[in-house]
């Protein structure tokens, strides 16, 4: 007996607490435009974690000038590729 | 309390459903309410599977003996700990515990995710939802941990715990695998998201970095744990035996370790996308697999679970996410095309490239040797067995090359790396490493593969230190810090770099200790009270037997005294124990033999009581002297250490991570 009136009393509780938001009104589909942005701002932060990575190694002597160089000017093309998408996306 | 139990199983498995139709339901009409009313169903299943394993734990403790998982492995005479442990000692409360780290995972991640990859969120909720309805119908249908018991009679005590889990490494190493089998359904489940959506950046790999490190820590220390039992409970002197449960705990630490570092690339360079999905869906089907391999009974194991008819339902669900992960895989190969070649054979790129072809070979290796004998004796009828030797064999030449990889690593530059570098970074450690070896051939080692392994131990050393050494240099020199300071700037500014040093410093020492199983001695004889026997430079004397009656079983003690070159060294107590000693059924008394053991940085003394004539009091005592052990249980520390300070987030930790 006791086990089937909190088997009941749970259940009630969870239900409950599950179909709260049917009862709010409809929400708005999901934005394409926030999943692009939060790509390219990721992909910035890794680039930038990157030239700082790039610049440590060079400074610790573990790459050569010429390997430097090489890296940071792609690594920069890079970043200015993603920035111009984070503009033109937020002019849209 | 049992129907209680039940009924919450009953309910968390109806809702699971739910939580899929509701996604599925959201999926097609783009309506807000359905997503929010699936993340609370999914909640609910979580909070309901957590009150019935705390049900199931309140029944252990109590001795709620109609239980029958509670009367099949507790009993009145069980210490408490032991009754909580019990939880996992047999098939039915181990997938309950396995669910309920499921939803302990599933409910973090919902939380965490509340507001972040609106995209994905609903396939990761509905694929962890399809894995907890997975393990719901094992729980409610095949393997119901509240089963009433079989008995027209009123049970009053259990047969109680198999004394080989009461200890307390047994305590923490089955849930710590568990933590690591279950954990990798969360970037599984990412993946799948990325593989739906077609938002195949670096967003999902880079909200799966830190899940995937957790879990893959716990399963490395999951297994390190287990090897630790093994060695300081079995008694047979070994911490790792090839045994197919061990394997099957491996096989998914190789590819979620290749894994870990192959999204180092897809982060940073935005390559290896199609791998990193392979790789994520192996090691996710080989946790399940593993998971399978334990419970089926198909392979003989001391650390599997009896034969069950668990196994078809395990393999029509791996043939299940192999199918699916297949069929995404292939249809979105136009979107995994990465822009990037490898530049050159010679790049940080490649050698995280071979390190991957080298883990997953391992893997290979290792599945093959596992499920050989089941496949000869399917296609002979012959069950053939592959034992130590087998995987030593192909292992051990192929880990050395993974430690070599740990070396030259870090001495690699991205994209390529020029002459210079390459002569500059590898001088000193190549250097370090040779002069390493001709000390070690000083002292008389002659045998070619401990020598290669002191080479490379070295060789990766000097290139740690070195890392560091340098690190710190630049700091003092650009910022005038003390280099103590500096130190601990550096490591913290670059976390998951130099915690990924200090992890490899962790495999190095244990490499280091793996070398002296090359020099492990062993002995075994026959001995009254009085008697002297001589091993690798000790002397041991039996110099005291006793008999002491305990709780939960009785035990004969044996008094050996340890001494080395006339000095008295140790007094070691290895005992012979007789559990459930008072059962009058002889068949149910379960015999142990508690090892007793002197352990040193260079090698440990360990002894074992293997039986005792009672009316000769003739002792069969086992004395092994293994060399360099204790390398390996600092190896584990640093593995811990390093990748808690790669978990630990920075200051500029980027959100989602």
């Amino acid at each position: 007996m006791f086990a089937t009136i909190m088997t009941v009393l749970t259940f009630v509780v969870v239900l409950v607490f599950s179909v709260q938001p049917l009862f709010i009104s409809r929400g708005r589909s999901r934005s394409s435009y926030k999943v692009t942005a939060e790509a390219l701002e990721l992909r910035k932060l890794l680039l930038y974690e990157q030239i700082k990575e790039l610049e440590l190694e060079y400074e610790m002597g573990s790459i050569s000038s010429a390997d430097f160089q090489l890296n940071r000017s792609e690594l920069k093309r890079e970043v200015s590729t993603v920035l111009e998408k984070m503009n033109s996306i937020s002019l849209e | 309390m049992p129907v209680y139990g039940a009924s919450l199983l009953s309910i968390s498995l109806g809702l699971a459903v739910l939580t899929i139709f509701l996604l599925v339901f959201f999926l097609r009409r783009d309506d807000d309410r359905f997503f929010f009313v699936a993340q609370r169903t999914s909640l609910s299943v979580c909070f309901l599977v957590t009150l019935a394993t705390v049900t199931l734990l309140a029944s252990l403790v109590k001795g709620d003996f109609d239980v029958d998982y509670v009367a099949r492995y507790t009993s009145l005479g069980t210490p408490t700990l032991y009754k909580f442990t019990a939880i996992w000692a047999g098939q039915s409360g181990s997938l309950l515990f396995w669910l309920f780290i499921l939803c302990c995972y599933s409910a973090v991640v919902l939380l965490q995710n509340r507001n972040r990859h609106e995209k994905l969120m609903p396939y990761v909720i509905m694929t962890l939802a399809v894995v907890q309805t997975f393990f719901l119908l094992l729980v409610n249908f095949v393997a119901n941990p509240f089963s009433p018991v079989e008995a027209n009679f009123p049970v009053h005590d259990g047969l109680g715990l198999n004394p080989l889990l009461q200890n307390p490494t047994m305590a923490i190493h089955p849930p710590m695998l568990y933590l690591g089998y279950v954990g990798f359904s969360v970037p599984f489940a990412f993946a799948i998201a990325a593989l739906f959506t077609r938002q195949l950046d670096a967003v999902w790999v880079r909200s799966i970095r830190r899940w995937t490190l957790f879990t893959w820590l716990a399963l490395g220390l999951g297994i390190l744990l287990g090897g630790w039992w093994a060695y300081n409970e079995l008694g047979w002197g070994g911490y790792w035996a090839w045994d197919p449960v061990e394997n099957a705990s491996f096989m998914p630490w190789l590819t979620g370790t290749a894994f870990i570092h192959s999204i180092i690339i897809q982060e940073k360079k935005n390559m290896l996308k199609v791998w990193n999905m392979i790789l994520i869906f192996v090691t996710f089907v080989l946790c399940i697999f593993g998971t399978f391999l334990t419970r089926s009974g198909i392979v003989s194991s001391v650390h599997s679970f009896t034969a069950s008819s668990l196994g078809p339902m395990f393999l029509t669900f791996v043939f299940l996410i192999l199918v699916v992960s297949i069929y995404l895989l292939l249809t979105r190969l136009d979107d995994l095309k990465t822009e990037r070649r490898l530049e050159s054979f010679i790049s940080r790129e490649s050698g995280f490239l071979f390190n991957n072809v080298i883990f997953v070979s391992i893997c290979f290796a290792v599945l093959w040797g596992t499920m050989f004998p089941i496949v000869s004796e399917a296609v002979t009828g012959t069950q053939i067995t592959v034992g130590a030797p087998f995987f030593n064999q192909i292992t051990i030449p192929i880990g050395l090359i993974l430690l070599f990889l740990a070396g030259i690593g870090p001495l690699l530059a991205w994209r390529r790396t020029s002459k210079e570098s390459l002569i500059r970074n590898f001088s000193i450690p190549v250097l370090t490493g040779l002069g390493t070896v001709v000390v070690v051939m000083g002292f008389g080692v002659r045998a070619v593969y401990p020598l290669v392994t002191v080479f490379l131990t070295a060789f990766v050393t000097a290139t740690v230190v070195l890392e560091f050494w340098r690190g710190v240099t630049v700091r003092t020199r650009k910022f005038g810090e003390n280099p103590f300071i500096a130190l601990l700037k550096m490591i913290s500014k670059n976390r998951s770099r130099y915690g990924g040093y200090i992890v490899h410093m962790g495999i190095v020492f244990m490499f280091v200790g793996f070398i002296g199983k090359a020099f492990d001695k062993d002995k075994e004889w026959s001995m009254l009270v009085g008697d002297e026997v001589h091993i690798a430079g000790y002397d041991i004397v039996l110099t005291d037997l006793n008999e002491e009656e305990r709780p939960n079983h009785f035990a004969w003690i044996a008094t050996l005294d340890v001494v080395k070159e006339g000095k008295d060294v140790v007094s070691l107590h290895p005992e012979k124990r007789i559990y459930f000693h008072r059962n009058p059924n002889p068949d149910r008394r379960q015999p142990h033999s508690e090892l007793s053991l002197y352990s040193t940085w260079r090698e440990d003394v360990y002894s074992v009581f293997g039986g005792i004539d009672q009316d000769k009091e003739l002792l069969t005592i086992k004395i092994m002297v293994n060399r360099l052990v204790r390398f390996v249980w600092l190896g584990s520390y640093l593995l811990l250490f390093g990748t808690v300070i790669s978990l630990w987030p920075s200051r500029g930790f980027v959100k989602g991570a």
